[in-house]
């Protein structure tokens, strides 16, 4: 069974058909962003977002942390909610997992945040991102870019969710 | 966040310049003219950047903004394909605000000042 996100008759979600390697892709979110990050990292997160040094130096003292302990929340509650995944009674070596609807937002910043955090950390181009899959290299850096794409596929199930245009 | 536009900042030189005008013993009564704010527009830029998914940027200007699926589409497709899109012009607080909404959803968004 492939993985999938469906909403349920309650209008709760839940995210099926997670074997052992899903798990594992889903459980490195959180993993990934309760690390420490590097310079590369924040700057991608948390860009100057004007040439004015004033407005940069109110942004970093009032904003920035107020961003930092909003994705510390998301990334929190897809944990914990993982942390609930139970086996599948109707597919073997699969697990499951069922959320309230509201929580969908915080996964989907999670799952992206990640993928950025990733991105970041090895300079990841367009080039990289266009590259076949079958071209991927046995490398940490190539590790990651296909951990990039995996993630992806979950966050394109959220956004489908999130439009209204799921199951 | 602070606002730039103190009242100093608005004071035009030729107001400040002209000084008092009644004459002596006449008690002049100040009436409050509209606040009105004259400096330029601020541009809400987003930059491209290789992860973001299109999707993913299409239905976070549609939630920011609410624009339609198509305009969302055509400021994402200019980010892809030019490197950036001005995707909202006005005033420096709401500016910030979107700013900082975009930059919550992780996109590279940053404002500039227009060019007076």
């Amino acid at each position: 069974m492939p993985l999938h996100l469906q909403r349920l008759a309650d209008g709760s979600l839940c995210l099926a058909g997670m074997d052992e390697h899903w798990r594992h892709v889903l459980a490195s979110v959180p993993a990934l962003l309760t690390e420490p990050q590097s310079p590369a990292v924040r700057e991608r997160l948390l860009p100057e977002p004007s040439k004015q040094a004033a407005i940069n130096r109110d942004w970093r003292e009032l904003i920035a942390p107020e961003l930092e302990a909003l994705w510390r929340a998301n990334y929190e509650l897809m944990a914990a909610d993982l942390g609930r995944s139970e086996k599948d009674a109707g597919h073997r070596n699969c697990w499951r997992v069922v959320f309230p609807a509201n929580h969908a937002a915080a996964w989907l910043s999670a799952i992206n945040q990640a993928r950025l955090v990733l991105g970041s950390r090895w300079d990841v181009t367009e080039e990289d991102m266009t590259r076949l899959i079958e071209n991927l290299k046995p490398t940490e850096r190539d590790h990651d870019i296909f951990l990039i794409h995996l993630l992806a596929h979950v966050e394109q199930l959220f956004i489908e969710v999130e439009e209204g245009s799921g199951q | 966040m602070k606002n730039g536009n103190s009242f100093s900042d608005t004071l035009t030189p030729r107001a400040a310049a002209a000084g008092p005008t009644t004459a002596p013993g006449v008690i002049e009564t100040v009436t409050d003219k509209p606040k009105t704010d004259l400096a330029s527009p601020w541009h809400v830029i987003v930059r491209n950047d290789p992860i973001n998914l299109m999707t993913y940027v299409t239905m976070v200007f549609q939630k920011v903004f609410g624009y339609s699926r198509q305009k969302a589409e055509t400021h994402m497709l200019e980010v892809h394909k030019r490197g950036q899109s001005i995707v909202w012009t006005g005033g420096r607080e709401p500016a910030e605000h979107y700013v900082r909404v975009l930059q919550q959803y992780h996109l590279m968004a940053i404002m500039e000042q227009a060019e007076s």
